[in-house]
């Protein structure tokens, strides 16, 4: 049984290589109370095995000039090429997270806690998705590092997920309204643009 | 070929003659770990149906890399006998790390076998075949259960 669950787990972790990729489309500060905020944008990038071309956006409402409620959500295919997906080729990814996203230090540093859904090939992967934001540069930047972790459900005990790390940089255009993503998960390397509303 | 009119052609008719590669997908999951899409470029390949022998032959730049034979089901389903050479441009191992040797070694008795194909698009000029199985993978005793869904996409 022990040699069973080592085997899934060394073959799960060398294929599951594009799992929930998609940029944060947001800095570490969170929307003053009662306030709305908006980011969607666009991404793709490639592992060693596939492209990857996706949307995402994210939606923040200000429970308390600290306290965020933050929702995001992605739409990504796997594919060979650009070419292919309009072509209707590939495998689709839906993701959808949401939950409390705190910022501390002057709006600095921010915490999200979400809980994710995501659907893929006919089948539910539920997951939670801490997140931490870090805003540099005179909040021109922020740096990411979001764990996603695959909820017990998961037959596989020991899987610990996907590490995705990242860095925006809003552009001075717009009133620093784009902003540029670069993320990797280790294995991929990923890039995105995108407009705060 | 431009002119032949198709409204009376049924699957047989539009399988024959020869088509070119464009891609093949294989893609991979195990339990319920999210897949991998392992996409590889077939526009070095040709593929001759022969409905009157019923029979596929591959071609690479001119030389027979496989030959094997077809039974057309019903309109929307084809079986085809493998042979020992149908992984070598079915699958591409190249991308994938050596630790995943047991599936490949699995999925070589799979595509020499025969295999059951879904008829997904066929027309005059496009071919897509496709088909899915869960291929138990042994490894030191144990037996671990892999999904391939595979993918051929065909133009002439």
């Amino acid at each position: 049984m022990v040699k069973k669950t080592l085997l899934i787990l060394c073959l799960g972790l060398m294929l599951s290589s594009c799992f929930a990729v998609h940029p944060e489309l947001q800095s570490a500060k969170s929307e003053d109370k009662g306030a709305h905020g908006y980011s969607i944008g666009v991404y793709g990038g490639a592992n060693v095995l596939v492209e990857t071309y996706g949307v995402a956006g994210v939606y923040n409402y200000g429970l308390t000039d600290k306290v965020n409620w933050s929702t995001d959500f992605s739409f990504s295919v796997q594919v060979s090429s650009l070419k292919r997906v309009f072509q209707g080729f590939g495998v689709n990814q839906y993701n959808l997270s949401s939950g409390p996203k705190l910022s501390v230090l002057n709006n600095r540093f921010a915490l999200r806690l979400p809980a994710t859904v995501t659907y893929s090939t006919e089948e539910f992967y539920l997951s939670t998705s801490p997140t931490l934001l870090l805003d540099v540069i005179d909040e021109k930047a922020t740096l990411f590092l979001r764990y996603n972790r695959l909820y017990e459900r998961n037959a596989i005990e020991g899987y610990s997920g996907d590490v995705v790390f990242g860095f925006n940089y809003f552009l001075p255009l717009k009133s620093d309204q784009i902003l540029l993503s670069i993320q990797s998960n280790g294995v991929g390397l990923y890039g995105g643009i995108g407009v705060t509303l | 070929m431009s002119c032949d009119r198709t409204e009376n052609w049924t699957a047989i008719d539009f399988l024959s003659g020869t088509w070119e590669g464009q891609e093949i997908t294989n893609y991979i999951k195990i339990q319920s770990y999210p897949g991998a899409l392992t996409p590889h470029s077939t526009d070095h390949l040709l593929n001759q149906i022969d409905t009157v022998n019923r029979t596929s032959t591959i071609d690479s730049a001119g030389v027979v890399i496989d030959k094997s034979v077809f039974v057309l089901l019903d309109e929307t389903h084809l079986s085809l006998s493998g042979t020992d050479q149908t992984i070598n441009w079915a699958f591409d191992t190249d991308p994938l790390p050596a630790g995943l040797e047991p599936i490949f070694d699995s999925l070589r008795v799979l595509f020499s076998g025969e295999q059951t194909f879904d008829i997904q698009l066929l027309n005059k000029k496009e071919c897509i075949l496709y088909f899915d199985t869960i291929v138990p993978v042994y490894y030191a005793g144990n037996v671990v259960n892999v999904e391939l869904r595979h993918t051929q996409y065909w133009q002439k």
